[in-house]
């Protein structure tokens, strides 16, 4: 960077780095949605009947529902038939089978996006399994996989070929009914990534999904199923982009998580949905119902986010402490700039004896956002000894932003400990003063202090994502203080 | 139907729209505010600032109004030990001149019975009385009820630059089983004016108080408002106090519950002009059917404002104790500092401790903190006292004492903290 540049000149040069549109041909259903739409997902899965029934269960409860208004965001209504619920890539029969064999412009887009597979694939070690739209494009480092007998495939794949898992699991950790969104992803979902890692098996490598929404018009709802048998490991990226659209487009996908006796699931996302533009136009609906069961004794299940996109995001990754000693934490930074609204958090509800959850969340408003966070901390009348700690802080850039937090804390055993503690402040003066005198220039000064701001939770990010969430944060936030 | 069915409070309310006063006015406030309950209705856990009240015993209790006739004094005592000076007494629902002690009044202050007032200065009063504690959202049921309802209260006006030293009480006493007194209470104060308020609700039996209090302080002025709500499993109170704060002036507010089956002091504060202040103290206890749902609601509306709130429960079996504290500031309202704090003892298993600290800001040159904690008593505490002799029922005892005793040293009249303490956290006092 150089500072001889205008910064207004960087902030419109700088805008949504991954706003492009892939011109691949297509498939996809006209906007609606009923019974019919349903079925043909189904069989375009080639679905077995009781995951058909299963959708179509969601869908009948789904149309009994009304969208919940809770949340601290404000959108104009949303035409739920106004949306393709399927799009693909054509020719599914022969869709690529390794990565050779991926169109050299999905490849492309990849690149342009900065996650080139091949790389991470030969470099990093990671696996990658890459949702464009609502079709699974390629799986990396299957084989290697398998030789540890750990499952990481499409969720379609993992219907066919490993039923009673997904069977078993399934809707297990959010049921179809659980709330408006998770009823419309369990009849509508299209794809998403499956991962079973048996007992006493440490993944080898971490696994990852990037997610695209490239259509125009279309919704994306896809689903991930994580499960860690006992004694096991998983760490598992997810990141996501979508081009540049005038219109709002929805996603509303759903994350389950079951960890078993001794497992321990890390997530970490990096959310880069498109943010819409400065007046607001634009953007994605980033409705996401994501929870994991800490279902075993001595289980932990770990959430990192760095969301920085989306016009809307409503996210609460959660963590039902059953087992005994369990542990659940949560870190998350968001940013809310342009016309961007935040509400997010998590949920921790504390069932076993001596469960442990700690939530630290930074929130950054700048420009006209709005960032807010929401969690609620439960601990049930058997959850002997349980302990939460809870920070969450908020940085405002600017008047025009806002910042809340809207904590929920329930206590019913006596011998818990629970610690909730909050601030919100703005950058300061002194530290600006301090930088600039140093010979930093404003910019570098902001992302300097933001990044140390941020420090606790970037630093539980595996270390390929915490230098692209830093860059991330620097590329959200230029322009937000002159 | 062979038998009539009880009185329920949706039936209470339903049974007498609200009588026409002769003042039109004040019937078109009345009339307004009854359709706002007829739309809104009661509230309940629906509400997300009800989540932790249970409204039932409203819905499940045989309530009525009172009659309006004067009762026979009653041989309670009436009033707090210590608390002397002028004061307004009102018995199961109505005003009692016999009880009340409101000949002494300084120059300057005057209180009176509320029809008295709205039919004596109507047209001034009109421009406040039902303006300030507003009829919008889904949770005005309440407000809106008492609104239509209520023909006792007291309108207290103090005028500038006097300062009363001596505290004003208004004493509320039921003890006729059954009875649902609905109370409104305006409170004016002068440019500079300072008053003492305490409020103490009290009832025997099967009973609902329902009061709103509105409350506008001038430039300068400062109201300490204290509230105290005693009653048995078989008491309701529900209470609003609505205050508005001018340029420099300050309201504080000390809230004890101590028993009820549900005690919900609630209170909503906008500091509207530069350097206004507002302190927000409370405590609560309980045991057995107890429920204390302590909420609050701060707008800085001004740069330069202030906010302080300190909250701490201490429940014991089968009691719930929330506390519910959104501060708001809004675009402009920059240099403002707010904190909060809530801490919970938990003493016995089948307790319940909620807490709900919330920031809502639109400015960006704020400080705002806020801090929430549940725990049991310390056991290195516990087993320190132990190992020096004292029994554990007095050691628990004393530490009780001690978590609460920041709140109470807050309060502005000694015999108030030693009402509260009697109560929250019993034993030897000093």
């Amino acid at each position: 960077m150089s500072s001889a540049e205008d910064p207004l000149d960087r902030l419109v040069k700088s805008e949504y780095k991954a706003g492009f549109v892939t011109d691949i041909e297509e498939e996809s259903l006209p906007p609606g949605l009923d019974e019919d739409v349903i079925r043909f997902i189904s069989a375009k899965k080639g679905e077995p009947d009781w995951l058909l029934e299963w959708r179509l269960a969601a869908f009948r409860e789904w149309q009994k529902m009304t969208e919940p208004h809770w949340a601290h965001v404000h959108y104009p209504p949303i035409d739920y038939q106004a949306i393709s619920y399927w799009a693909a890539p054509k020719r599914p029969e022969d869709r690529p089978q390794s990565l050779d064999e991926v169109d050299p412009e999905l490849l492309e887009t990849f690149e342009k996006l900065g996650i080139p597979l091949h790389e991470r694939a030969a470099l990093a070690g990671v696996a990658v399994d890459a949702v464009f739209d609502s079709v699974s494009v390629a799986t990396t480092f299957k084989e290697k996989l398998a030789e540890h007998g750990i499952i990481f495939c499409p969720l379609s794949e993992a219907v066919r070929e490993h039923p009673e898992l997904v069977r078993k699991y399934l809707g297990k950790v959010v049921p179809p009914t659980d709330n408006f969104f998770a009823a419309l992803n369990s009849a509508v979902f299209s794809e998403g990534s499956f991962v079973y890692i048996p007992k006493g098996v440490r993944c080898p490598m971490e696994l990852s999904t990037y997610f695209r929404i490239n259509a125009a018009s279309t919704g994306q709802f896809e689903r991930t199923l994580i499960i860690a048998d006992e004694d096991s490991y998983v760490s598992y990226l997810e990141g996501c982009t979508a081009p540049m659209r005038d219109e709002n487009q929805l996603h509303a996908a759903v994350v389950e998580l079951i960890a078993e006796r001794g497992a321990h699931i890390k997530y970490s996302t990096v959310q880069n949905w498109y943010p819409g533009d400065a007046e607001g136009r634009g953007g994605i609906y980033n409705f996401v119902t994501k929870r994991g069961l800490c279902q075993g004794e001595h289980s932990k299940i770990s959430w990192t986010q760095v969301e920085t996109g989306s016009v809307i995001t409503w996210k609460y990754p959660s963590c039902i402490l059953r087992g005994d000693h369990s542990v659940g934490e949560f870190y998350s930074v968001a940013i809310s700039n342009l016309r961007q609204q935040a509400d997010t958090g998590t949920k921790m509800i504390h069932i076993g004896k001596h469960t442990s959850s700690t939530i630290i969340s930074k929130g950054i408003s700048a420009g006209h956002g709005s960032n807010a966070y929401r969690g609620l901390v439960k601990v049930m009348d058997g959850a002997e000894g349980a302990r939460n700690f809870t920070q969450c802080d908020s940085l405002l850039m600017g008047d025009t932003c806002s910042a809340h937090t809207f904590p929920y804390i329930e206590v019913r055993n006596p011998s818990a400990q629970v610690e909730h503690e909050a601030t919100t402040s703005k950058i300061s003066e002194d530290q600006l003063f301090y930088c600039r005198t140093r010979g930093l220039d404003p910019e570098e000064a902001v992302s300097l202090i933001v990044n140390g701001f941020c420090k606790e939770v970037i630093n539980e990010l595996p270390m390929e994502f915490a230098v692209e969430a830093q860059k991330l944060l620097g590329v959200s936030l230029e322009g937000a203080v002159g | 139907m062979s038998t009539p069915r009880p009185l329920q409070a949706p039936t209470l309310a339903l049974a007498r729209a609200p009588r026409q006063t002769g003042f039109p006015w004040l019937d078109a406030l009345r009339g307004r505010a009854w359709e706002t309950f007829r739309r809104v209705g009661l509230p309940g856990p629906r509400l997300d600032e009800w989540k932790y009240a249970d409204t039932h015993p409203l819905t499940q209790a045989e309530l009525r109004l009172p009659s309006g006739e004067m009762p026979p004094a009653v041989n309670a005592q009436v009033g707090i030990d210590g608390i002397d000076g002028p004061r307004a007494v009102f018995l199961d629902g109505v005003f009692h001149p016999g009880l009340s002690r409101l000949d002494e009044l300084p120059e300057g202050v005057r209180v009176r019975p509320l029809m008295e007032a709205l039919a004596e200065d109507g047209e001034t009063l009109a421009r406040v009385y039902g303006l300030i504690a507003d009829l919008d959202g889904a949770d005005a049921g309440l407000r809106a009820l008492d609104l239509a309802l209520a023909e006792q209260g007291a309108v207290i006006e103090v005028a500038a630059g006097t300062a009363m030293e001596a505290p004003l009480s208004l004493v509320h006493l039921v003890s006729d089983e059954g009875l649902a007194p609905q109370w409104r209470h305006l409170v004016i104060l002068g440019e500079g004016a300072r008053l003492t308020l305490v409020e103490h609700y009290q009832g025997l039996g099967t009973h609902w108080h329902n009061a709103v209090t509105e409350i506008d302080l001038g430039a300068r002025a400062e109201l300490d408002h204290l509230r105290l709500y005693e009653a048995g499993e078989g008491g309701v109170h529900t209470h609003e106090a609505w205050v508005r704060v001018a340029e420099a002036g300050r309201y504080g507010s000390y809230a004890a519950t101590a028993g009820a089956r549900l005690a919900r002091p609630y209170t909503t504060v906008s500091l509207e002009a530069p350097e206004a202040r507002a302190g927000l103290y409370g405590v609560y206890g309980g045991s057995g059917r107890h429920q204390a749902d302590h909420s609050t609601r701060t707008d800085h509306r001004a740069p330069r404002t202030q906010s302080v709130q300190l909250f701490k429960g201490v429940l014991d079996a089968g009691a719930r104790g929330a506390y519910t504290g959104r501060v708001v500031v809004h675009p402009g309202a920059q240099k403002i500092e707010a904190e909060q704090r809530n801490a919970n003892l938990l003493l016995s298993r089948a307790a319940e401790a909620d807490a709900r600290p919330q920031l809502e800001i639109y400015a960006d040159d704020v400080k705002c903190a806020h801090g929430a904690a549940v725990g049991e008593l310390d056991r290195d505490a516990l087993f320190y006292l132990r190992a020096r002799g004292i029994g554990e029922p007095e050691a628990r005892a004393i530490l009780t004492r001690a978590f609460v005793e920041d709140v109470l040293d807050a309060f502005p009249l000694p015999a108030a903290a030693r009402w509260a303490r009697e109560r929250l956290a019993p034993g030897d006092n000093p």
